[in-house]
């Protein structure tokens, strides 16, 4: 089964060929929600009412844009609302900047852990908005237009908001890792 | 000077793309796809929008066109003194008495079809939707 099939059995109300796109999509969505709520629970939560409420909607679907980016608008605007109802912007201690310490593995791991405790507690010093389009621009590959699509933010605003959290990301990298080649890069 | 901090902003962005693609994404809980399914089961059939009938340009144009007649209608007149073409215009609709027209059955009878056809509408939509739940 590819995409396309899976949206057109779905849209016809086929859950099988819908379970298909969740198994595609749903570490993305996720990702996508928990880098905005910073909580499992919530961001499991988002991440159900996105395919809930993609799923409802999958008729007005135009194939216009990547199914990808369609989805990426849906879980942005539901964990966004999430947040605000929280009221909670920028959080400063939370699971993110806590990450998990690496025990007795190999040295690479311990490295790769490292990194990546790194780059979540720079993630957490960053407000959620922010840590979602550099995760988008980054993570996902997405271009400043698809931002533009699932955020629904000005070109502009999406390329301001990447250049500075791109800085902030390389200041706190190099606090944490004290790796020269970030340095390098950073200063 | 600016070429040198384009080189530093690629450097930057290929650092930190191969830095997220390490640190991957957050893994959504396996049990997800179920509790999604179950959730999904309950949850009406995708509604798929009705086509336009017309493109949404027409209809403003038509609304434009038809405005634009309106004004020229009221606000010209052939001569200074003369009649205006809206006067024209209501000189040749014809006379007709209100007493007579709500008084007869024709007009009864349309008001009673369009009554009768307006519920079968209604009851033929409540139908279609029930059936679409299931």
């Amino acid at each position: 089964m590819n995409e396309a099939q899976a949206i057109a059995l779905a849209t016809s109300g086929d859950h099988g060929a819908y379970a298909w796109l969740v198994g595609k999509y749903k570490h993305m969505v996720h990702t996508a929600c928990y880098r905005i709520l910073r909580h499992r629970e919530e961001a499991e939560e988002a991440t159900q009412d996105s395919f809930v409420k993609a799923y409802q909607n999958l008729g007005s679907y135009q194939g216009g844009s990547k199914f990808s980016t369609w989805l990426f608008s849906i879980a942005y605007r539901t964990a966004i609302s999430q947040l605000r109802k929280r009221r909670d912007g920028i959080s400063t201690i939370d699971e993110l900047s806590t990450g998990q310490e690496p025990s007795e593995a190999a040295s690479a791991t311990v490295e790769i852990n490292d990194r990546t405790v790194a780059l979540n507690k720079a993630l957490g010093r960053l407000p959620a908005e922010d840590a979602a389009i550099v995760s988008f621009f980054y993570l996902e590959e997405m271009s400043v237009e698809e931002i533009v699509t699932v955020t629904g933010l000005g070109a502009s605003n999406v390329k301001v908001k990447l250049h500075r959290s791109r800085k902030r990301l390389l200041e706190i990298l190099q606090d944490e890792l004290k790796e020269e080649a970030w340095t390098l890069i950073a200063d | 000077m600016d070429a040198h901090r384009r080189l530093k902003e690629d450097e930057a962005d290929k650092a930190l793309r191969e830095l997220f693609v390490a640190a991957g994404r957050v893994e959504a809980p396996s049990s997800i796809d179920v509790r999604i399914l179950q959730r999904i089961a309950l949850a009406p059939k995708p509604i798929t929008p009705e086509p336009e009938l017309l493109p949404k340009w027409v209809w403003i144009a038509a609304a434009i066109a038809f405005c634009g007649l309106a004004a020229f209608l009221f606000a010209t007149s052939p001569a200074a003194t003369g009649p205006s073409y809206t006067d024209k215009l209501l000189q040749s609709v014809p006379e007709f008495s209100l007493e007579r027209v709500f008084t007869s059955p024709w007009l009864m009878m349309t008001v009673l079809t369009i009554g009768v056809l307006m519920a079968l509408d209604v009851f033929l939509a409540r139908g279609r939707a029930r059936f679409s739940l299931l």
